[in-house]
This record gives C-alpha cells, structure tokens and sequence, in this order.
C-alpha cells in the first residue's frame, strides 16, 4: 500500500479536527441556552471557566464528565480541547512521518515543537 | 456590562468574515470588538487565541493539499514562533492591561504592509542563491498557480535571520491573542523570499501552531471561558467561510478601501482605550 503523502495527512487532522470541535461547540452552545434559559453571557459563572494545570489529565477529566453527566460546561470544554488537539496531533504526525521517511533531520525539527509544546501543555 | 451569546457570535463571525476579506485575521479585529462589548482585555485575548486554531485551520487544510504550504519552512519557524507565543503569552498575564492596549495598537499598524502587499506584483526570487543552511534545511518548493497558469519554484533563502524574527511575530501573537499574519508574511517575502502565494499559505498554517502555543498558557490562567470561546469560535469560522467565497467576486479597490477604514478605526479606538484605561 502506497504511504499517503504528509500533506494529505496533515490535510485531513486538520479538517475532522476543526469540524468535530466546531459541532462540539455548536452543541453545547444549544445546551447553554436551554440549560439557562437566557443567552446571556455570565462573566462570573464559575462552572464555565477552564482550569487546566495539566491539559492531558484535564482532559481525561472533560471526557469522563461528557460520558457520565453532558453538560454545557463539559461539551464545550471537550470542544476546545479537540480544538487544541489538533495542531497538536499535526506535530506528532509530521514526527512519525519523517521518522519512516528516515529523514532525521526534520525529526529532530518536529520534535523540538512537540517537547516545546508538551512541557507548556502540562507544566502549569 | 450585558453579554450576550447571540451578540458575540454575530460579531465574530462579522470579524471573521471582514477579516477574511481584507487579508487581517479575525483576532485583531475581534479582541476589539469585545473589549467594546465589555469583556477586559486579557479575557478577551485568551478566549480568542484559542479560536484562532478553528479559523486558521480550515483554510490551512485546503492550502496544504494544494501543496501551496511549504511544511518543511513552517516546521523549522514553529520552533521559533512556539518560543514566541509561549513567552508573549505568558508576558501578557503579568503586565499590566493599559500597556497591552497600546501595543495592541501599534502593531495593527504593521497590517498597512498587507495595502503595499495587494498593490504590488511580486514575483519568486530568481536572483539570489540559496545559502548553505536554507539549503541543508531542504528548503524550496513547487506548487501551481492558477492565474499564472504554470508551476512556480522557488528556493528560501537567509533561513538564519527568518527564524529568529518570527520568534518576534511569535511574541506579538501570544501577547495580543492575534495571528499576527501581517507581520509574518512580511518576513516571508522579504527575508526568505518565498513567492505571495506560498507565503500566505504558510503563515496561515503556522498561526495555528502559535495559536495552540499561546493557548498552553492561557487555558491554565483562568481566563478561558468555554461559553465565550464557544461563542467566537462559531461565529469567526463561519464568518470567515462566507468571507473567502465572497473574496474572489470583490474588486481590490473595495477590499484596499475597506481594509484602510477598518484598521484605522481599530488603532484609535486601541489608542482610546489605552489612554483612559486606568
């Protein structure tokens, strides 16, 4: 089988990425207004804000309370975090695919970004 | 204050779609559009930072398969613009709000590039060699182009000096939750002398990467609102959608006028509400 292009990869993590993320969000924006009653905007709404000092047990988190108790709050979050899934998922595409292309030094390239990234992504 | 979902995703996507239109990215618009709707101004760059990564990746998806993104020079300035974002973000929590106005302000001026951009015609660099680093990067391309009607090549040049200013455009975006796509087009064509359409292309797939970098900082700050992001990310991709389908029907005197009268009015009201902020 012929391996599919970076381009083509790239491509398509970015389109299921954003789309998956944007319905997400139109979702729980529909919920919100339901939910509430009213379209307003609470500034002070506590439950609305994310507090993520590691994304990636935040986002177990965010998972764990869309299955067991959806809510705007947790529909919502689970939409931003697939958002920034995504770019994410770029990288450690880009990673794999010159790693089997055996060009080292774009490996090494790529996986300046995805240690770059991931210590911000936890380390708060 | 009253805020209100409807209201900020009209305006988003009203960004997006002015945004889209006239070549800004829907952050500098949005943020003060916000900050007028009454959000302060760091929530405002927080929440819209993250939308960034929906905007700028539905149009990123598409220029990649047309191969007009070059992925090789957007993964070696990433490392730059990661750096970048992930400081300015973190610079932006500390300082005070009054200072970020103004900045704000200032560096919308470096937009004015985008009027000089769409009144010249530029062509791919032909007269300078490549040099032994841009070339060890395998740095150059090749991608069709439709109004020329034939295949364009071209080699970067002075990757050494590109890299490092971008990690100022990398500053700029995670300090102002913009793509700052101005300013890294900029140094596209005239430090690396990649040809307009690649370097469009490119700035806009790395924006989301900064995007995602300024936003490593921001979603642990507290200030990230799912509602509110919800709101802009909606409305700005929607709006910048409807905006890239109108873009090729409207003469680049409308787009040049309009694109004029936008960003002064931003940069004033920027001025103003740095001046009287306390």
């Amino acid at each position: 089988m012929k391996r599919p292009s970076l381009e083509e990869v790239i491509g398509y993590i970015l389109v299921i990425g954003v789309t998956t993320s944007l319905i997400m969000e139109f979702a729980g924006l529909i919920l919100y207004v339901t939910d509430k009653g009213t379209t307003e905007i609470d500034l002070g709404d506590f439950e609305a804000y994310v507090r993520s000092q590691d994304f990636f047990a935040y986002m177990i988190d965010v998972v764990g309370s869309v299955l067991s108790n959806p809510s705007y709050a947790s529909v919502m979050a689970l939409g931003l975090v697939l958002l920034m899934l995504t770019p994410y998922l770029r990288v450690v595409a880009s990673v794999v695919y010159f790693t089997l292309s055996r060009n080292y030094k774009y490996v090494v390239i790529t996986l300046i970004v995805l240690v770059m990234l991931t210590a911000s992504l936890i380390a708060h | 204050m009253y805020l209100d979902v409807v209201v900020v995703v009209l305006t988003s996507m009203f960004a997006g779609f002015l945004g889209s239109l006239i070549g800004l990215g829907g952050g500098a618009i949005v943020i003060p559009i916000l900050t007028l709707l009454g959000v302060p101004l760091k929530q405002a760059i927080a929440n819209s930072m993250i939308t960034l990564i929906a905007t700028s990746s539905g149009s990123a998806s598409a220029y990649v398969r047309e191969r007009l993104t070059n992925v090789k020079a957007a993964m070696y300035l990433e490392i730059f613009t990661v750096i970048g974002a992930i400081v300015g973000a973190t610079i932006t929590i500390l300082v005070p709000s009054k200072y970020l106005y103004f900045f704000f302000a200032a560096f919308l001026s470096s937009s004015f590039y985008g009027i000089k951009r769409k009144m010249s015609v530029s062509t791919p660099n032909h007269e300078m060699a490549q040099d032994r680093f841009s070339r060890w990067l395998e740095l150059e391309g090749t991608y069709y182009d439709e109004s020329l009607g034939k295949e364009v090549n071209y080699k970067i040049v002075r990757a050494h000096i590109g890299g490092p200013a971008m990690m100022i455009a990398g500053l700029a975006a995670g300090m102002l939750g913009i793509g700052a796509g101005a300013f890294k087009v900029a140094i596209h064509e005239l430090v690396l002398k990649m040809p307009p359409k690649a370097s469009s292309a490119t700035s806009n797939f790395i924006i989301g990467m900064t995007a995602l970098a300024g936003s490593t900082v921001f979603i642990a700050s507290g200030l990230v609102n799912v509602v509110l992001a919800g709101s802009i990310a909606v409305g700005a991709t929607v709006g910048s959608m409807m905006g890239s389908r109108l873009l090729p029907k409207m003469s680049d005197k409308t787009i040049r006028l309009l694109f004029l009268s936008v960003l002064i009015y931003l940069i004033i009201q920027m001025v103003y509400k740095g001046v009287t902020s306390p």
